[in-house]
């Protein structure tokens, strides 16, 4: 970021003593960087593409022009505004302030909406643009509606511009590190793990949404400033087009690639600018963006710089980080009291019954096992458990509090640390920053939260790779980083579904030996879903078998095993045999 | 009563083009996962056969049908040629590259043909109208609704017995399971193009008839609606697309002719915040289902 913002520095200090026509040129990119980066805050961060933002860019424009200009002007142009902005005339701060503060408002009034939404939020973003869109072009006296708004002064020099990016870059490389920062870029890669994460995804959205939004006023006061007259149209999809493409070209995941796409894209476009020209043809530039598009998505879509910060990727070749001191996990408490008690579980899916009145306990300090056929209802109950299905009726206890009402991310905040079946990491993350998800969850703040992940990642093996992005990591590696991850939220209950999946029996055997270590130091219970009777044999205290959704044994795992009910439902055909063989079981 | 003749007669009008245009995107969607920012270049694009084909003096029908069946063809063309490289992309790329086709193709058009509108000669036995009771119905509106409802029972009837329907209709369901039921995938993903080209192409027919003109610009903002009442459906479902598209255009009509004249400027901008009310009571959209991701 540093370089960044000298780069920035020294582009304004040397661009401000060069010619008229480069000087117009230079300070027009700088007021687009701006704009990346706001676009860049959300869309990037978030993976949820806007088309809202130049509608900001438009509000702020508006705003700062009619309160920076003379009163005399406004009389000729604007002779129908209210007498308060009629007499108003403000510095260039002052005025774009007001500009970025309107921004933020409009933001956050749409902010409320595009947080709720999932895969339809980059549609409604279409919906906010057209609302400002015919709202400027609707309000006639404070806009000249579709006609030019002019009489702004030009005050958008180098140097103005080049403060206003630098303070729009320092925002954006903050945000990107931030609780929420990281939190947003979680649910980007995995919702489902984000939430299960303590990720409050929605309030995370809404926060940088509204960052993003006052960024995005940022650029429309130098815009205004830059342009001296513009009309509704210029805050339209060209805008949006030309932002968006700098986003994409460069890399939306990084700071660094709005900074680069800028450059890029501005270059492109001035050549074809001046090409059109000559030769004639209509909207060259407009093509030539798309064009540039489609080729970045199609060879290198995640831009330029791809996902990381250039520092990110530094990180990871001087490897081996520094261990603070081990964080302890948790108070030692007695063993053997229920730490989380689900009773009365059912969940419909439309006809069928995937669990029927289920019910499961978990006691600190000891692994209670989940056992059953495939599609006997496992996954869902931990799904039901966690909150990621809604059950049709559920009393779930965890500790003292009862939780079953409350979202995914509040029942893993209260204590509720759970892996995957299928692993979900946020693959584009360290896989230091997948622990920090966890351990922000849990109210650490993110300079705590790095020293603890750390010590986390030691404790399950995994610290060599603290600096890796996390989808580059083996398989059971990344099993290790779940667990970890898990950890994090300093749970009072792990829930593990089939953490042994493709281990052959030594590593499934040393994976029990750090289960038992691991609830030692946490001093959680363990809630154990897997198919290898062997593991489930020798390391679970307590047994749940489910068959169709029922519980049909509970208890000691040695008398449960030697049910002939059990035996008829899930081991009729011998403890070897693999789950190709179980599932055709099942279908017989 | 005269005004609400008049008044539903305009909703079902618009209504139907606009639900002709979101079950296009609808049936993308639910193969692809793609929202087509380029289904209104589909438009404008039969628009201009349409043109051509009256302008080389061709019967009006056949015209018609001609640009119907080039809005099918191009849309396969540009699912080949655009969409393939990037198809196990993420929306946010999708969405993004059909963006970029969109813009392209308004620029081809632009510098291909001409920026300006080109008037479009309708037949003149469209162009009278009819008087029901005491209010006067243009045989266009006629003729585009009963194209739109005939378009819509078809299609039903085509959802609900045809093979290739009911593979969509599983699609929008769950895709890939309706791989592993043994539907090949490209030409699954090539069918539902071809089929919302077919959409796109009578919409743009109904569209340009009723304005007489056609330019390079015509199908964004249409499209831009139907996105909207995509939206307010649910996504990908398609009886959702069909009443997006009469709420829609019931809000539109409703505000153009009952708008008090001083807010009138702002008619879009109030449209377009009830649907974004709407959306933020139904998330999902009022026909939509919770996505359940298998977890």
């Amino acid at each position: 970021m540093a370089f960044w913002s000298l780069f920035i520095a020294l582009v304004g200090f040397f661009g401000s003593g060069m010619s008229k026509a480069p000087q117009l040129l230079l300070a027009n990119a700088l007021t687009l960087l701006v704009g990346v980066l706001a676009l860049q805050i959300f869309s990037g961060n978030s993976g949820i593409l806007s088309f809202g933002h130049v509608g900001f860019v438009g509000v702020s424009a508006y705003t700062t022009g009619i309160l920076s200009m003379t009163p005399i002007v406004k009389q000729t142009s604007l002779s129908s505004l209210p007498v308060v902005l009629q007499e108003a005339s403000f510095t260039f701060p002052i005025a774009m302030l007001c500009g970025v503060l309107v921004a933020t408002l409009v933001g956050a009034l749409s902010g409320l909406v595009i947080a709720r939404l999932r895969d339809s939020a980059s549609i409604a973003t279409v919906g906010i643009l057209i609302i400002i869109h015919s709202t400027l072009v609707g309000a006639e006296d404070f806009t000249r509606g579709s006609q030019t708004f002019y009489g702004v002064k030009r005050f958008t020099s180098v140097p103005v511009a080049a403060t206003v990016a630098i303070i729009a870059l320092v925002i954006a490389r903050w945000f990107r590190d931030s609780k929420t920062g990281i939190h947003v870029r979680a649910s980007r890669d995995d919702a489902i793990a984000a939430s299960s994460s303590g990720v409050r995804i929605q309030q995370s959205q809404f926060k940088a949404w509204v960052l993003s939004a006052a960024v995005a006023g940022g650029m429309g006061s130098c815009y205004a400033g830059l342009l001296g007259a513009f009309s509704p149209k210029d805050f339209y999809f060209t805008l949006t087009l030309t932002l968006l493409t700098m986003l994409i070209v460069g890399g939306s995941g990084s700071v660094a690639g709005a900074v680069v796409g800028v450059v890029l894209v501005m270059a492109v476009i001035e050549n074809l600018r001046k090409i059109g020209d000559s030769i004639g043809l209509f909207g060259l530039t407009n093509a030539g963006l798309a064009i540039i598009i489609l080729l970045t998505l199609y060879i290198r879509p995640k831009g330029v710089m791809g996902f990381h910060e250039p520092e990110e990727t530094a990180a990871y070749r001087g490897d081996s980080p520094i261990l603070g001191e081990a964080v302890p996990l948790a108070d030692a408490l007695p063993s053997g009291e229920q730490v989380l008690v689900a009773t009365n579980i059912t969940k419909r899916f439309s006809g069928l019954v995937a669990l029927d009145d289920a019910n499961m306990f978990v006691e600190r300090g000891k692994i209670s096992g989940l056992i059953g056929p495939n599609g006997s209802g496992k996954s869902t109950m931990v799904n039901c458990i966690t909150g990621i299905s809604k059950a049709d009726s559920a009393v779930i206890q965890l500790g003292n509090l009862k939780i079953n009402k409350e979202k995914t991310w509040n029942r893993a905040r209260s204590g509720l640390g759970r892996t995957f079946q299928n692993i979900r990491l946020f693959r584009e993350l360290t896989v230091v920053d997948n622990v920090v998800v966890a351990c922000i969850s849990a109210g650490e703040s993110v300079k705590d939260s790095d020293k603890s992940a750390l010590s986390l990642l030691n404790q399950v093996g995994v610290l060599q790779h603290a600096y890796r992005f996390a989808g580059e990591l083996s398989f059971g590696d990344q099993r290790r980083v779940e667990i970890a991850r898990a950890l994090a939220l300093k749970p009072s209950v792990l829930l593990l579904d089939e953490p042994a999946a493709g281990m052959n029996p030594a590593e499934s055997a040393e994976l029990l030996a750090q289960f038992r270590q691991i609830m030692k130091q946490a001093n959680a219970g363990m809630l154990l879903i897997d198919h290898d009777v062997t593991l489930i044999r020798s390391a679970c205290d307590s047994l749940t078998v489910l068959d169709h959704g029922r519980v049909i044994a509970q208890g000691d795992p040695e008398t449960v095993l030697s049910l002939p009910e059990v035996h008829a439902a899930y081991l009729g055909w011998g403890e070897e045999s693999s789950d190709d063989e179980n599932s055709t079981h099942n279908e017989r | 009563m005269d005004a609400l003749i008049s008044y539903l007669v305009n909703v079902i009008s618009l209504g139907g083009t606009y639900a002709l245009l979101a079950l296009g995107l609808a049936v993308v969607f639910s193969v692809l996962g793609l929202i087509n920012f380029a289904h209104g270049e589909l438009m404008t694009l039969t628009g201009y056969v349409l043109l051509a084909g009256i302008l080389t003096g061709q019967p009006f029908w056949l015209a018609v049908l001609v640009a119907v069946i080039a809005g099918g063809i191009s849309a396969a063309l540009m699912e080949f040629a655009a969409f393939r490289p990037v198809r196990n992309a993420s929306g946010a790329t999708l969405l993004m590259t059909s963006f970029a086709v969109s813009m392209l193709l308004q620029v081809l058009f632009q510098n291909g043909i001409s920026p300006r509108g080109q008037a479009v000669p309708v037949p003149t036995w469209l162009t009278t109208s009819l008087s029901i009771g005491n209010s006067q119905i243009s045989k266009v509106q006629i003729m585009s609704i009963t194209v739109g409802v005939l378009s819509l029972l078809a299609l039903k009837f085509f959802f609900d017995r045809s093979y290739w329907g009911w593979a969509i209709r599983a699609a929008a369901d769950d895709f890939e399971i309706v791989g592993l039921m043994g539907v090949k995938a490209s030409r699954l993903i090539m069918f539902a193009f071809l089929l919302s080209g077919l959409l796109a192409g009578v919409a743009g027919v109904l569209w340009v008839i009723q304005r007489g003109s056609v330019d390079p610009l015509m199908g964004f903002k249409p499209v831009l609606a139907a996105f909207i009442v995509a939206v307010i459906g649910g996504l990908g479902s398609l009886t959702g697309a069909v009443a997006g598209g009469f709420i829609l255009s019931a809000i539109e009509i409703a505000l153009q002719t009952w708008l008090p004249p001083n807010v009138m400027p702002y008619r879009d901008a109030v449209t377009y915040t009830l649907v974004v009310i709407i959306l933020s009571i139904f998330p999902n959209g009022i026909f939509g289902k919770k996505s359940q991701e298998k977890v």
